[in-house]
């Protein structure tokens, strides 16, 4: 690892230094001062979302044990607001974490588009599960390995 | 440093007509972050097959029962805090990364050293946390294929792992099959989960030794450290989504 910087007469564009051709944030703030002003108020905003995050996991862990002690909210809608949590979190490590609002909107939406399978997955394989539980237990009698206890076959004619 | 040419004037090209990106990114970044859309539908399949499974079952193991304990405590009933701590050591550790390439982007090599140490430690003990559960779960004989024998298990057994209601409704069989399951996929997902983790902290270590070698500084950016930050920001969020469907949910 040593040896490879003595040798660098002739660099690759990939391994030169391809700030100016490329990526916008590195141009812009490569030979600012970490400790300027505009550093600085990154460095806050940073804290701020992490100030966001723990709030939002503490709310998430708050509701898991009111959950626990027995809540008088509905489990669907216990389900909705922790994933309405978890969406809010996702959304900001993604948007600030990994500067993802930062670049250009065309590639923002080929990062973000594809995850819109996600909804047809989610509810097509849900729906599924309790489609061959509610399977099971109306039509479950012609099958020897399901459980029988809630079926009742149809009267012999 | 060696510069390469940079008259390039990318608003003179065509986007898509060769020769430049047209997102403005570097190649490197576009295609991590391609991979994390990639390695996010197979978490997200893992996810929802449980969530299928789930479904498909009469009952359910309840996680505040299962996951009740923490070291040090003993035999205290403490509900989701150990896994809180877990979620906050990690999500810390994305915020170490995140100041870690804030300081590359400003060309402070020592800010970058004094923050990836950091993401290290942070993603060590989220490791450690993680081992540490296994081994206790391991010990009262949760495991991959746990809980099948109806001669050695019977509804005492598994009374820890389920909420009174559901335990009294259950029979038998439906309690074996859905604790096999709920095992089975629990430590698929936190071992795949670890797998990353693991990878990333080997990733972190590798940036961490380049930049005290002082490569980045001669290459004249940290863009490597922002391109592994990219997929430890990933294992985290991946981590966000665990959390919530299988010890909140």
């Amino acid at each position: 690892m040593a040896h490879h910087n003595q040798e660098e007469t002739q660099l690759s564009l990939y391994e030169g230094d391809q700030s100016a051709l490329y990526s916008r944030e590195f141009n812009t703030h490569r030979y600012e001062d970490v400790k300027s002003e505009a550093s600085k108020k990154t460095i806050r905003k940073i804290w701020t979302i992490t100030l966001w995050l723990a709030f939002i996991t503490i709310l998430e862990i708050g509701q898991g044990l009111w959950n626990y002690v027995g809540s008088p909210i509905g489990h669907n809608m216990s389900i909705a607001l922790f994933i309405i949590m978890t969406l809010i979190k996702a959304y900001l490590i993604i948007d600030i974490f990994m500067h993802l609002g930062d670049e250009l909107r065309t590639f923002v939406y080929a990062v973000a588009i594809p995850m819109i399978f996600f909804i047809w997955f989610i509810i097509g394989l849900l729906a599924d599960g309790s489609f061959w539980l509610k399977m099971n237990h109306t039509q479950g009698y012609s099958l020897p390995e399901v459980e029988q206890h809630d079926v009742t076959p149809p009267p012999v004619q | 440093m060696i510069q390469v040419d940079t008259t390039i004037d990318n608003s003179s090209k065509a986007k898509w007509g060769g020769g430049r990106s047209p997102f403005n990114v570097a190649y490197g970044k576009i295609m991590i972050w391609f991979f994390l859309v990639s390695d996010a539908f197979t978490f997200g399949a893992f996810l929802i097959s449980l969530g299928t499974k789930r479904y498909f079952s009469d009952v359910w193991p309840d996680p505040d029962f299962v996951f009740n304990s923490s070291p040090f405590t003993g035999d205290a009933n403490l509900p989701l805090l150990f896994v809180s701590i877990m979620t906050f050591i990690l999500i810390m550790s994305s915020v170490t990364m995140v100041m870690a390439v804030h300081h590359g982007r400003h060309n402070n090599h020592r800010g970058v050293v004094k923050w990836l140490l950091f993401t290290i430690l942070g993603g060590m003990t989220f490791l450690a946390c993680q081992v540490w559960e296994w081994i206790h779960l391991y010990e009262v004989n949760a495991w991959w294929g746990s809980f099948v024998d109806p001669s050695v298990v019977t509804k005492e057994t598994l009374r820890p792992f389920f909420n009174p209601t559901d335990f009294e409704a259950m029979t038998l069989a439906q309690g074996m099959d859905a604790t096999t399951n709920f095992f089975n996929y629990f430590f698929t997902i936190t071992g795949f989960h670890g797998l990353h983790v693991t990878i990333g902290i080997i990733l972190l270590i590798t940036a961490f030794v380049n930049t005290n070698n002082g490569t980045y500084k001669t290459r004249g950016h940290y863009e490597m450290v922002e391109k592994i930050g990219l997929y430890w920001h990933f294992v985290d969020l991946v981590w966000v989504f665990v959390f919530t469907f299988y010890y909140l949910v």
